[in-house]
């Protein structure tokens, strides 16, 4: 059989994949502190006809190797880490960062995890937690009293509170930064966990070791650029087609063949 | 017997080849730096003592080394190279060669290739950024510099196409030495090149090549219908 109809199915798995992952960056369009997603792909081993080098008789040798190949696959997803735009909120509990790094939450499970999306908020107790009611790492608690909350873009976090001139020192905020942040395992719901190839977190407070600032009444908006998305759909859907069109063709011959007889 | 039949089937065979080279060109349509296959028959035979006895064979494969589209993505860790030339990567069987410039970084921050295997600088040398850099410049030499300081240049080597052998995850492998004549390669950074593969001429070649072999499936009926009724007509005793 033609090894054309195995080539082409993995062309189609291939931009299967791709459209996977343009369909959830066009989700995620508005998800703030996402990263868009990109398919990256390779080809696969090839399948050597004759050898270059090797004798064609006549005492000539062939100048080409001859080799098919079998396909692609996918290579890797790459997470493009380029800074999303920040869009002024005016929450004073909204935090963006300016730069690299993540924000560290603690799980139930005691484990932690890291977010870009820093749109924070507040228990009944006081304390901060990210939209899923995760507390920030370093456990900050605004008192009730506290009529005004400021975040430094060092991650300072004060307040002021009636009765007193002075502000409040409630915490710091702390910026994890990762050797390689597309190794990181996507958790969803914005998380992230650490992993043997995105190396161990390390804790530093913004600004510092080369992380970013955090700035109060900000959010970074998701780095998804739909225009760019559209394209990718396009060609995927027709990469995708024309791959189908290989199967249909290789079918056709096989089916002239068994005509035979 | 007559020998049109064997050359109709040599014809088959070569057809069915240029389908599976086409195929995975197709496949590859959207693989970084990928080059797409040509495939070229010459006659087999021609010495042969029939005359009528010219077989198609000694199919040679060669990459299409045309630059395929650069696009623009914004990433420092993507690359192209315009003109010529490729970048060296380390793999467990010693360097290849590849013009896919989608690096990545691995844990310890050195610039590795899609598949984690370390890029190679000049001289062999890996290049590993430092944690705190900010700003990553790749000038159009290879030199690598973060924050303003050098911190490796990436190797950039040229190879005839007839010295490359493929190897499959986007990557060639080499015989003989690099041409080390004209001008060195040249890097875009936040650029990556497209596959070259051009889908317009897939489709054609697709429809050329399912055409041909239809045709000598024909010749092939052909053979088969004339030596079935001179078997009929000619054979036995009546």
């Amino acid at each position: 059989m033609f090894r054309s109809l195995a080539t082409a199915a993995s062309g189609m798995e291939a931009q299967q994949t791709r459209l996977d992952v343009t369909a959830n960056n066009i989700a995620n369009v508005s998800t703030n502190g996402f990263k868009r997603n990109r398919a990256e792909f390779a080809d696969l081993i090839y399948q050597q006809v004759r050898s270059g080098g090797s004798s064609t008789g006549n005492g000539t040798t062939a100048p080409d190797t001859a080799e098919v190949g079998l396909g692609v696959r996918l290579a890797a997803t790459a997470r493009d880490q380029t800074q999303g735009e920040l869009h002024q909120t005016g929450n004073p509990l909204d935090v963006a960062i300016e730069g690299k790094g993540y924000l560290a939450v603690q799980l139930p499970s005691g484990d932690t995890a890291y977010t870009r999306n820093g749109a924070l908020h507040m228990t009944n107790e006081g304390k901060l937690v990210n939209a899923d009611g995760y507390p920030l790492v370093g456990d900050i608690t605004v008192p009730t009293d506290a009529q005004e909350v400021t975040i430094g873009t060092d991650g300072k976090v004060s307040a002021t509170v009636a009765g007193e001139t002075q502000q409040v020192d409630l915490g710091q905020i702390q910026i994890a930064m990762f050797a390689n942040p597309a190794g990181l395992q996507a958790q969803g719901s914005n998380l992230f966990r650490e992993t043997s190839a995105s190396g161990s977190a390390v804790i530093g407070n913004p600004g510092d070791g080369g992380s970013g600032g955090v700035r109060q009444g900000m959010l970074e908006v998701s780095n998804v650029n739909t225009v760019e998305e559209m394209v990718d759909l396009i060609s995927g859907q027709r990469a995708y087609e024309i791959n189908s069109r290989v199967i249909k063709a290789a079918d056709e011959m096989l089916g002239e063949t068994a005509q035979l007889r | 017997m007559s020998s049109g039949i064997y050359i109709a089937s040599a014809g088959a065979v070569a057809q069915s080849l240029a389908l599976d080279a086409t195929a995975n060109n197709i496949a590859n349509a959207n693989t970084t730096g990928y080059q797409a296959d040509r495939m070229t028959f010459k006659e087999a035979m021609n010495y042969a003592k029939s005359p009528d006895t010219a077989l198609v064979g000694n199919t040679t494969m060669r990459p299409d080394s045309q630059t395929g589209a650069l696009t623009s993505t914004e990433n420092p860790l993507d690359l192209a190279i315009e003109g010529d030339g490729m970048f060296s990567v380390d793999t467990p069987s010693g360097p290849r060669f590849t013009r896919a410039g989608n690096l990545h970084l691995d844990k310890d921050q050195t610039l590795v290739n899609a598949d984690g295997m370390a890029m190679r600088g000049q001289g062999g040398q890996h290049i590993t950024l430092p944690i705190d850099a900010k700003v990553i410049d790749i000038s159009a030499d290879g030199t690598v510099n973060a924050d303003g300081a050098e911190v490796g240049k990436l190797e950039l080597v040229k190879y005839k196409t007839n010295q490359l052998k493929r190897e499959g995850g986007n990557l060639f492998s080499a015989t003989g030495k690099p041409d080390s004549s004209g001008d060195p390669p040249t890097v875009r950074m936040g650029m990556l090149e497209s596959s070259n593969v051009n889908i317009v001429r897939g489709v054609v070649d697709l429809v050329k090549v399912s055409r041909t072999y239809e045709s000598l499936m024909r010749v092939i009926q052909g053979y088969h219908d004339v030596e079935s009724r001179a078997a009929r007509d000619l054979g036995g005793p009546k």
